[in-house]
């Protein structure tokens, strides 16, 4: 169990630094010279001097890829250029919102999937059944930057229930979160229903009833456990659909996360600041994506096993 | 639901754009006498903040997210289905820079590189097809590298090396046919996605520039008139929302 998490976390350093190498190359390839999408084509001479001198830019590609390398890990991504200040500490004060929207939205999504997937395997075939399925169906293709405006329609205008934008409390956070667990939560459960029905035909099932265990029990103790195994690897693989569902999401509800900051970014041509957005994004990513593969190892330990030599 | 539904309804969205595209060609004409007008019968759909005709530009705006999602799931497709020959039929060393390669590109969330290029290489039309492939060749790569290692052994394989059969060849005839089901799903997933991509950079304003129309952009500025003419954000994301559920469910029969 140890071995693989530790086994894990070594795989991922270089993943990491490829990923950073990655995102320096972008404004070498990227049309243009360097100095003048880092800083704009009309900066003053002397800002293009300093520039040239906080990204090596006059020395050879690797010599700047390790000032690049070193830049993120150690100087906190380099200054931003709309907001003079450490590209990093401004990602990591922003963060919290968006940790904030992101979880209420999986909690949501979460608590409604479980609940509808549960109340659709119960009436399977019926009714109930296929008119969750098919809203579910519906909520998986929704645009979230359309369904957000459609519940902002809804809710702001018309109900005046909730505030059109902002970012503040519970009270703020439901609609962008309600656009984010929506088409999350509607994959969640098409996943956890088509586990739920293929575990209940499996022949442990059968057994189990034929031994007269109580029906409750076999529910709760043996399918519900077997089939959350695949259900915790969406869930954990969602991160990535947060985040970058958080980037449109925030957008459209003026929430103070980085979304809205990669978005000002890209607008005010902030590059080192989205390079920094990429780089942050990309991580957190990464380490979800393990945080999903540990805590799935630690559900069903036969992965522990055929993983081992990673 | 009655057979092949989503085929019908995705082709009627198809034929809707292309005959409005070719029956209402004013989808640039400003009218500001007649801004914001609710649908009725000169303007089917309403027209927008500068009195353009809303149904003649979500005609062309499809057929333009349309067009340029087709293109660049091609030109992945194409990309993905070569790495992933050269990673199975070379393997060893070659494979693993390839994998690793394709790992680097799956450590973002499609989206944000999807965003990222855009607004390195100013969006455009160009710049969004070059985003979508970007973030798009790598699902294809990694499917059909599984597949494919899973087929190089099998004895028909095998035979038709042995006969002579130069190994591109011999994949393309005898590997490609027995792996195109999987790749067939992959493609339509991967179109349904690039259509919301492409529609999510327009919104955000990295995309399509205006004045040419897609419907990202056109709920963008609908989305200023939520107060008086929520009409010009709702409809586009209606044809938006039917054609991603259509081509996803393409391949579906009951």
């Amino acid at each position: 169990m140890l071995e693989y998490l530790v086994k894990r976390m070594v795989a991922s350093v270089p993943t990491v630094i490829a990923v950073v190498l990655a995102v320096f190359f972008l404004i070498h390839i990227a049309p243009g010279d360097p100095i003048d999408i880092l800083v704009g084509e009309n900066a003053s001479g002397v800002m293009k001097a300093k520039v040239v001198k906080e990204y090596a830019l006059d020395k050879p590609l690797y010599m700047q890829a390790l000032f690049f390398l070193k830049n993120v890990f150690f100087k906190g991504g380099g200054k931003s250029i709309f907001y003079g200040k450490s590209c990093f500490d401004l990602i990591r004060l922003k963060f919290v919102n968006t940790l904030f929207l992101g979880g209420t939205a999986f909690f949501l999504a979460v608590f409604f999937s479980f609940f509808f997937s549960f109340l659709s395997f119960f009436y399977q075939g019926r009714l109930a059944d296929k008119v969750i399925t098919f809203f579910a169906t519906i909520g998986m293709s929704l645009p979230s930057f359309w369904f957000g405006i459609l519940l902002l329609i809804v809710f702001s205008v018309k109900l005046k229930m909730f505030p059109v934008s902002g970012t503040g409390g519970f009270y703020h956070v439901f609609l962008p979160a309600l656009t984010l667990a929506v088409p999350m939560g509607s994959y969640v459960l098409h996943i956890l229903r088509g586990e739920l029905i293929a575990k209940k035909n499996e022949r442990f099932v059968l057994s189990l009833k034929a031994r007269g265990i109580k029906e409750f029990l076999i529910y709760v103790k043996h399918i519900l456990k077997n089939a959350l195994i695949p259900v915790v690897m969406v869930l954990a693989l969602q991160t990535g659909f947060l985040l970058t569902g958080a980037i449109i999401t925030e957008t459209i509800f003026s929430w103070d996360g980085i979304g809205l900051l990669l978005i000002t970014a890209i607008n005010v041509r902030d590059y080192p600041l989205v390079q920094s957005l990429a780089i942050f994004i990309a991580i957190v990513y990464i380490y979800s994506n393990i945080f999903g593969d540990v805590v799935m190892a630690f559900m069903d330990r036969r992965i522990t096993f055929e993983k081992r030599d990673l | 639901m009655r057979k092949g539904i989503y085929r019908i309804v995705f082709f009627t969205i198809l034929i809707f754009c292309f005959l409005g595209y070719l029956l209402r060609p004013d989808y640039y004409s400003v009218n500001l006498s007649q801004r914001l007008l609710p649908p009725s019968l000169s303007h089917p759909l309403g027209t927008d903040f500068l009195g353009r005709d809303l149904m003649s530009r979500i005609c062309l705006g499809g057929l333009i997210s349309f067009g340029i999602s087709f293109i660049s799931v091609l030109i992945s497709f194409s990309i993905g289905f070569l790495v992933s020959f050269f990673a199975a039929v070379k393997g060893g060393f070659v494979d693993k820079i390839l994998v690793s390669l394709m790992d680097v590109f799956q450590s973002f969330p499609g989206m944000l590189l999807a965003i990222v290029f855009a607004a390195f290489f100013k969006g455009g039309i160009y710049g969004v097809i070059l985003a979508l492939c970007v973030s798009g060749w790598v699902g294809f790569a990694r499917l059909s590298r599984g597949l494919m290692l899973s087929k190089l052994k099998e004895n028909y394989f095998v035979y038709s090396i042995a006969s002579g059969e130069r190994v591109l060849k011999a994949v393309l005839r005898h590997i490609l046919p027995n792996i195109k089901k999987p790749l067939l799903i992959q493609t339509l997933l991967a179109f349904s996605g690039a259509i919301i991509v492409e529609a999510s950079l327009s919104f955000l304003g990295i995309g399509i520039k205006p004045p040419l129309p897609s419907w990202g952009n056109i709920i963008a500025d609908g989305k200023e008139f939520i107060l008086v003419a929520p009409y010009i954000s709702v409809i586009p994301g209606l044809f938006l929302t039917l054609s991603v559920l259509c081509i996803k469910n393409f391949l579906k029969i009951d």
